[in-house]
């Protein structure tokens, strides 16, 4: 952060991703040492692998890659902050995604990019490909068909389906939260809050809030028009339209706002504020900061910009502030979770990934920064605090097993171990290979200062 | 399920304003289907045309109050078929009832009712009349056992 001088990422990331051909490829695990080896791997023996697979499909995820192998699905219909760009738009990203997963928490991922923009064919896509992996993350997806593709899928597959855009964030967010009431001395089971921006974050942190134990009439939920409110002049179009901000509106009655009410009357007496709208500055203005509780919580997670910068937040009267952005303070990284939570599920061989699944990560999260001592600028990991993934895996196997939605059983001591020797053997792979020269340096970069 | 608080029971003139503002929302919902759906959105005109109703034997008017409020409403007439050996028959014209107090079997206590009135009053058949597109409705009444009858197609004159 030193170096005024601007880095132009977008042209030196172009020049690398052609350079380097993409980020990812796959690699053989096993020993090839001559080419006799192949009927090991290959023809004639795999036949009984194959036999055994087909006979009993659970075997599929002991005898293959299957129960380490991810996708990355995403119809394109909304990346980043791009829009709706497309399959080939949206690869980049699920790319880069697929590398987290590995370098994060030793997950095989597969940039799975289609054309299936209809729900139900992207359903059906999920259920047609859903033997060759171990679980599915959803990415990308525009709102509100991203809540019913999730809802369904984790329906009707037998493997973990999780979409990042909502579980993910939410999972996060609720682990900051966790340690903002702390330090602020609340309870956030009785605390008023206020979700501003009513898209896949927020409507899936509702329902985690919900599972959580906040009650529903704590929760307001805004949108572009205001307050979800069952007495709304357009509720009835919600019921058809958007069946997801309908039931919000019926949960929460509004809490107990008026149905007309804005983010200015919403936000009066609140404890806690999560925006997840659009990017800002002055979404979020510092005169309705100003009119929370004492002891406010500020979480503006618009990216590139926060709907509200912490500096104002704080002038306004805001104790602690979190946003997206890794250049400040409490970043809500979606990276500290779907590293872990999947190690943890493909580990059990986990059936789904319920939401008190999602609640152990956040917990864990959460607990990982209250040991390292919280600060009201660190109630949140950092993404190279490398030991949270392990305890992330665990806590999240430990949870599955619990639930019975796992096939394999373990113990949180036992899943920490192998969830770490899983991650550090490909740190251990990966170093040797750079240390051999077989990654070439980079013919053009950013400058390096001393951080 | 049944709701212990809720009473189906004819209209009353003094339920008038709160009737009035449930059927303004039934079309304004409506609307949400097919813009030729658009009606009124003066609560004057829409107290007028209840009260007229109100005072028409083919007419039938019920709600369903809940804790002194008024929170379902339905409005069936009978309608001549002469060709029709069922004729009379019984048609639900409007059916509202307010969001918080759905998925309680609100609206199918309030067609029970009515289906037992105008039974009373001669009709061999009763019709459902809504959005073609409102899927909810369909299966609302589907539910109930109602079969598809006719289909009204229109276009701008």
């Amino acid at each position: 952060m030193g170096e005024k001088e601007k880095i132009d990422w977008y042209k030196l990331s172009v020049e690398l991703h052609r350079f380097y051909g993409g980020k990812i490829e796959t690699i053989p695990k096993v020993p090839i040492r001559r080419v006799k080896d192949f009927a090991i791997w290959y023809t004639p023996g795999v036949a009984e692998p194959s036999r055994r697979a087909s006979k009993d499909p659970d075997e599929s995820f002991e005898l293959t890659s299957r129960w380490n192998t991810i996708a990355i699905v995403s119809d394109g219909t909304r990346v980043l902050g791009l829009g709706s760009i497309g399959p080939e738009g949206a690869y980049p990203v699920m790319e880069g995604k697929a590398l987290l997963f590995k370098f994060l928490g030793g997950v095989d991922a597969v940039p799975l990019v289609h054309r299936a923009r209809d729900p139900d064919k992207f359903l059906e896509l999920l259920e047609l490909v859903e033997p060759s992996f171990g679980g599915i993350n959803l990415e990308d997806i525009e709102s509100p068909k991203c809540f019913y593709i999730l809802e369904e899928a984790r329906k009707r597959l037998k493997i973990p389906v999780w979409h990042d855009d909502q579980q993910g964030t939410a999972s996060v967010t609720l682990a900051g939260l966790i340690n903002a009431v702390k330090l602020v001395g609340k309870d956030l089971r009785k605390s008023r809050i206020v979700l501003f921006g009513a898209g896949a974050a927020n409507i899936a942190l509702y329902r985690i809030l919900k599972a959580y134990g906040v009650p529903p009439s704590n929760i307001a939920v805004l949108d572009s028009k205001g307050v979800l409110h069952p007495d709304r002049s357009d509720i009835d179009k919600l019921m058809v339209k958007h069946p997801w901000k309908y039931q919000i509106a019926i949960e929460t009655r509004g809490a107990g706002l008026r149905p007309g009410a804005g983010p200015e009357e919403a936000l009066e007496g609140a404890d806690i504020l999560v925006a997840a709208s659009k990017p800002g500055p002055g979404v979020i203005k510092k005169e309705w900061v100003a009119k929370m509780a004492k002891g406010a919580i500020v979480f503006a997670e618009a990216n590139p910009v926060p709907e509200i910068w912490p500096w104002e937040a704080k002038e306004a009267g805001a104790a602690i502030v979190a946003t997206g952005r890794s250049d400040l303070p409490n970043q809500v990284n979606n990276s500290l979770a779907f590293p872990g939570i999947f190690r943890g599920v493909l580990d059990v061989r986990a059936k789904t990934i319920t939401d008190e699944m999602a609640i152990a990560a956040a917990e864990e999260i959460a607990r990982f920064a209250e040991e390292k001592g919280l600060r009201e600028d660190y109630i949140i990991p950092k993404m190279d605090e490398w030991d949270l993934y392990p305890r992330v895996a665990a806590a999240v196997a430990v949870k599955a097993v619990e639930q019975g939605v796992a096939r394999r059983t373990t113990t949180y001591r036992e899943e920490l171990e192998r969830a770490k020797s899983i991650i550090d053997l490909t740190h251990a792979k990966y170093s040797a290979i750079v240390k051999e020269g077989l990654i070439k340096e980079p013919p053009v970069d950013y400058p390096v200062d001393e951080g | 399920m049944e709701e212990p608080g809720v009473v189906v029971r004819q209209a009353r003139r003094e339920d008038l304003e709160e009737i009035a503002g449930l059927i303004v929302r039934f079309y304004r919902f409506n609307e949400e289907f097919d813009s030729a759906w658009v009606s009124t959105e003066s609560m004057d005109r829409a107290r007028n045309v209840i009260e007229d109703i109100l005072s028409d034997e083919r007419n039938l008017l019920l709600v369903a109050e809940y804790d002194g409020r008024i929170v379902g409403v339905i409005r069936s007439e009978l309608q001549d078929e002469p060709m029709l050996v069922n004729s009379p028959i019984a048609v639900v014209k409007e059916l509202y009832v307010i969001p918080e107090y759905r998925r309680r079997g609100i609206a199918t206590k309030l067609i029970e009712e009515t289906r037992r009135i105008l039974e009373g009053r001669g009709a061999k058949i009763l019709a459902a009349e809504f959005p073609a597109h409102n899927e909810v409705a369909k299966s609302f009444y589907e539910k109930l056992g109602f079969r598809p009858f006719k289909s009204v197609y229109i276009s701008e004159a």
